[in-house]
């Protein structure tokens, strides 16, 4: 257990700096508060969507519909039982881990873009049912829910939704340290290789699918009883779209990679909403450009970029031998002829 | 043409794809008596666009491995460039070839959109990526999608552009339904088309280097095709077909910068239904589509139109993974 | 008329090809030998520019096409037939013999070809309109052949042409090849089956865990102990 946590000395460095960054000015600001919770939960989703896109290699692109799903669940509890929020945010965990739970088992025999998109589909159907069963749901006029605190200030929310972030993450990583993160990483590289090698891929997959969707819902939670009102749009494809940037620019398989790109994410997206609102809509036409500019030339994200930088440093001598002794890869071993054979 | 007629029987010696069509055929009918024919003849117009929209799509993934989420927004480019255009056209409204002008202007708009993207990004990264082609281009092109419809809005702003009708003349009568005109002139568009593609993929010289292209690159590159260029032509062709519909579809709908999303649903529950990559399969899974939601619409309620069919797909791929149509989908696909 | 010089080739940070040189002039038979993994598949490739070589020269009627990309140099005039066919299965014989001759513009001379492959391998005319997916594994070799000669290249190299096959077909096959050469065509040709590829070219190289360790005519060869040893399994 300490080595667990003395392995994530840097963790706590991060965790330090966002929990007196709201106390400091110009973050002491209510809209940068206010930015900063957007932050830590859309840190938080990117978290649980890169524990599956990111070991299993299956991209949930029905995530929001999940979410979505435990706000809805958490809302009506409270509303209907008077259960404390804290207490029917499980209902959430609950209502998403058995829709996670399903999911995995449905697109057990899909791979790649085949799961995805029946995730997709699967998400997309939860969506029109909430939007259509208007008398649970009050549809698209939405639903009022109640929230945290009395209070106007942001603060106390972010403090929350930090915790629960850093309770996904060590949660989270600490499942991938494990024998299962293992397993993880094997039936996302090749299914067949690793039911060889004698891991259950049925049982793998429909556990990441069910953790991932928890603490989704989890946190879907968090965000009905922290906007106070919840409309369908929350479990739109847009939405996954979102976690989805985070998860692929910070860069896929490293959990914290996501978690650290939400934040810059989110304050230049705002940053341009509200200093440029003259000009609606560029705020996202610059989110998808670095999306797309960041697919093409850096695939790895900005996990692979801070490795790169850390591994250079450590080993520059080794990486000038290699180099010497062969010529670059890349550029001049291009294999053109094997893309498909 | 005995190819397409080999393969369709191999296909009907499947029972659940036996099944599937009785099915479609007794929804049809079931339709047809207790709602009326109206239902048959909106379910041929929807879904010969959604089939044109739906097979671009089904080309893009086959010969170049990219599963295209925007797709719909080449519509969109196809509804505005032809909401521009026929606005433009203004003076001379009211000739009967200003329709036909103004969607083969979309569909140069869009063709030339779809060439300058491919160029842009996926040729860029053809040169880069060794592993994970399907799902990077794949989150690749949410991105395009994102910049796509934000562009839109930025620059034309989000209300609805759109045109009463292309045609005011009388509607025409089919089997006891009125048509309107426009209606009339979307599916003969649509036919058009589609046979013009099934043509140019069967017969040409640029379909066969094409088909080539998708059915082993290294041995496209060995008998001397442009293996990059053919790559351009597929998404520059496919990107036109969607603008096309869209143009086509101004009537119903308008231009405004989400407009896309629809036809991209639909032309992925097509796709998914007919399998990946199979272009014939998405033309006629794209009249089931449209025939399943009709029905939808009209027994069940039309806030049930989107519900209905991605649940029943999920569970038809819960049978079928590869689709109704498609075969072994071969592993490169599953990356 | 193909001249490699010092030519370094590999994938990633593995290099296959160690600075091979070797020649083909007009109108010969040469053959490239040696065990698997030796990198003659790698040549090929680096010659019909399916891979890129790292290093080194290939020249082509004199003029360097080393990184050249595969359709550019398939259009100068040099057919490859691929250890795997790389075939269009989806397509009738007919269709993958018509992309053979994809940048052929005169429809008079590709009907020319189609009638020379059709006499060269009448099985092919009779399987004219069966998918190339269903055909057997003599059947496709021949195809590829087919599709290769249709581009009507002046160089043709040939990967492995007897793999998979029985003997009677092998033989065929080399007779088919000896045939092209003896009408002028220039062949380079990958084999394994070094006894009777031997009593067919006109010279050889052997190739061994990248480097060229022998070379010269046929008979020198078929002479060589080390030949004898490692490849004809003559017991000294
Ligand atoms: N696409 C590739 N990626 C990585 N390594 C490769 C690739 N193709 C070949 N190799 C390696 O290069 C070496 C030489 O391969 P090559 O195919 O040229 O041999 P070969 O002489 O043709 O053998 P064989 O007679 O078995 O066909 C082998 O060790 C092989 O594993
Ligand atoms: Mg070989």
């Amino acid at each position: 257990m300490t080595a667990f946590l003395w392995r994530r000395r840097g963790l706590g460095v991060a965790l330090l700096a966002l929990a007196v960054l709201p106390l400091v000015p110009p973050f002491d600001a209510e809209n940068f508060r206010r930015w900063l919770v957007i932050s830590a939960l859309l840190a938080g989703w990117a978290i649980a969507f890169d524990f599956t896109a990111g070991y299993i290699n299956v991209v949930n692109f029905g995530f929001a519909a999940f979410a979505g799903a435990g706000g809805y669940a958490s809302a009506l509890v409270t509303i209907h039982y008077g259960l404390p929020i804290w207490v029917s945010m499980f209902a959430g965990v609950i209502l998403a881990g058995i829709l996670g739970f399903l999911t995995g088992v449905l697109t057990l025999r899909f791979r790649g873009i085949y799961a995805a998109v029946a995730a997709w589909f699967l998400g997309l159907a939860l969506l029109g049912i909430t939007r259509n069963v208007s008398p649970i749901t009050r549809g698209p006029l939405g639903l009022i829910v109640p929230t945290f605190f009395s209070t106007d200030s942001n603060l106390p929310y972010y403090y929350v939704v930090l915790a629960m972030m850093l309770v996904t993450y060590l949660v989270l990583k600490a499942v991938t340290e494990s024998r299962a993160g293992l397993a993880f990483r094997a039936i996302g590289q090749n299914m067949e290789a690793a039911r060889a090698s004698g891991v259950n891929p049925t049982r793998y997959r429909i556990l990441n699918f069910t953790l991932s969707c928890m603490f989704a819902g989890w946190l879907g939670a968090f965000y009905a009883h922290y906007y106070a009102i919840l409309t369908p749009d929350v479990m739109a494809t847009s939405q996954t779209v979102q976690v989805l940037v985070a998860a692929y620019l910070g860069g896929r398989g490293s959990l914290w990679g996501p978690a650290a790109a939400a934040f810059p994410l989110v304050f230049s997206t705002e940053w341009l909403r509200s200093n440029l609102d003259r000009f609606p809509g560029l705020d996202l036409v610059v989110y998808g450009l670095a999306l797309i500019l960041v697919m093409v030339y850096y695939p790895g994200g900005f996990a692979e970029l801070v490795h790169a930088i850390r591994d250079r440093r450590l080993r520059l001598p080794g990486l000038r031998m290699r180099t010497a002794a062969a010529p670059q890869p890349g550029e001049a071993g291009a294999v053109l002829s094997d893309v498909r054979e | 043409m005995s190819l397409a007629v080999q393969r369709l029987s191999r296909e009907f010696r499947s029972p659940v794809t036996t099944g599937l069509i009785a099915g479609v055929l007794a929804l049809a009918i079931f339709g047809v008596v207790r709602g009326g024919t109206f239902i048959l003849v909106d379910s041929l117009v929807t879904g010969a666009i959604w089939a044109l929209v739906a097979a671009g799509l089904a080309l893009t993934f086959g010969v170049m491995g990219v599963p295209n989420f925007a797709q719909g927004e080449f519509f969109m480019v196809g509804t505005l460039s032809g909401y521009l255009v026929y606005t433009a056209l203004s003076g001379v409204q009211g000739r009967p070839y200003v329709p036909f002008v103004t969607i083969l202007m979309a569909l140069v708009v869009g063709f030339v959109l779809g060439a300058l993207v491919d160029l842009a990004v996926f040729s860029q990264m053809r040169r880069r990526i060794r592993e994970g082609w399907v799902m990077n281009t794949f989150v690749v092109t949410v991105g395009i999608s994102v910049v796509m419809i934000n562009a839109h809005q930025l620059i034309w702003g989000t209300d609805y552009k759109g045109i009463v009708a292309y045609f005011d003349g009388p509607p025409i009568h089919v089997l006891g339904v009125s048509v309107a005109l426009d209606r009339v002139f979307a599916i003969s568009v649509a036919a058009v088309s589609i046979a013009g593609l099934w043509w140019l993929l069967s017969y040409s010289r640029i379909g066969r280097a094409i088909r080539a292209v998708s059915q082993d690159e290294p041995g496209a590159l060995m008998v001397g095709i442009n293996v990059g260029r053919m790559r351009t032509l597929t998404f520059a062709i496919s990107s036109g077909l969607a603008a096309l519909a869209g143009a086509t579809l101004l009537f119903q709908f308008p231009s405004f910068p989400f407009v896309g999303v629809k036809p991209l649903y639909v032309a992925w529950t097509v796709v998914i239904l007919a399998g990946l990559g199979n272009v014939g399969g998405a033309v006629v899974a794209g009249f089931i589509i449209a025939l399943l939601e009709a029905n939808t619409g009209f027994f069940i309620g039309s806030a049930w139109e989107d519900v209905v069919p991605f649940a029943l797909i999920v569970l038809i791929l819960a049978v079928r993974p590869t689709g109704l149509f498609g075969r072994a989908v071969r592993s490169v696909w599953e990356q | 008329m193909l001249r490699v010089t010092e030519l370094d080739a590999g994938y990633g940070f593995l290099r296959v090809v160690h600075g091979i040189s070797l020649q083909v002039n007009q109108g010969e038979l040469v053959a490239l030998l040696g065990p698997n993994g030796a990198g003659k598949s790698t040549t090929l490739k680096c010659i019909a520019g399916l891979v890129r070589p790292w290093k080194g020269d290939i020249a082509f009627r004199g003029h360097s096409i080393g990184g050249l990309r595969g359709d550019l140099v398939n259009g100068l005039g040099i057919g490859l037939v691929s250890e795997s066919l790389n075939l269009f299965t989806g397509m009738t014989v007919y269709e993958n013999l018509l992309m053979g001759a994809y940048s052929v513009p005169e429809a008079e001379k590709r009907r020319r070809s189609l009638d020379f492959v059709f006499s060269l391998f009448p099985r092919l005319a009779e399987r004219r309109p069966q998918l190339a997916g269903t055909l057997s594994g003599g059947e496709r070799k021949m195809l590829a052949i087919g599709r290769a000669l249709m581009g009507g290249p002046s160089l043709l190299l040939v990967d492995e042409p007897s793999l998979g096959l029985a003997p009677k077909l092998t033989q065929q096959v080399f007779d088919a090849l000896r045939k092209l050469s003896d009408d002028g065509l220039t062949i380079l040709l990958v084999e394994q089956n070094v006894t009777a590829t031997l009593e067919m070219v006109d010279r050889a190289y052997v190739l061994e865990q990248g480097e060229i360790v022998l070379e010269g005519s046929a008979q020198k060869l078929s002479e060589s102990e080390h030949v004898k040893d490692v490849y004809l399994g003559v017991m000294a």
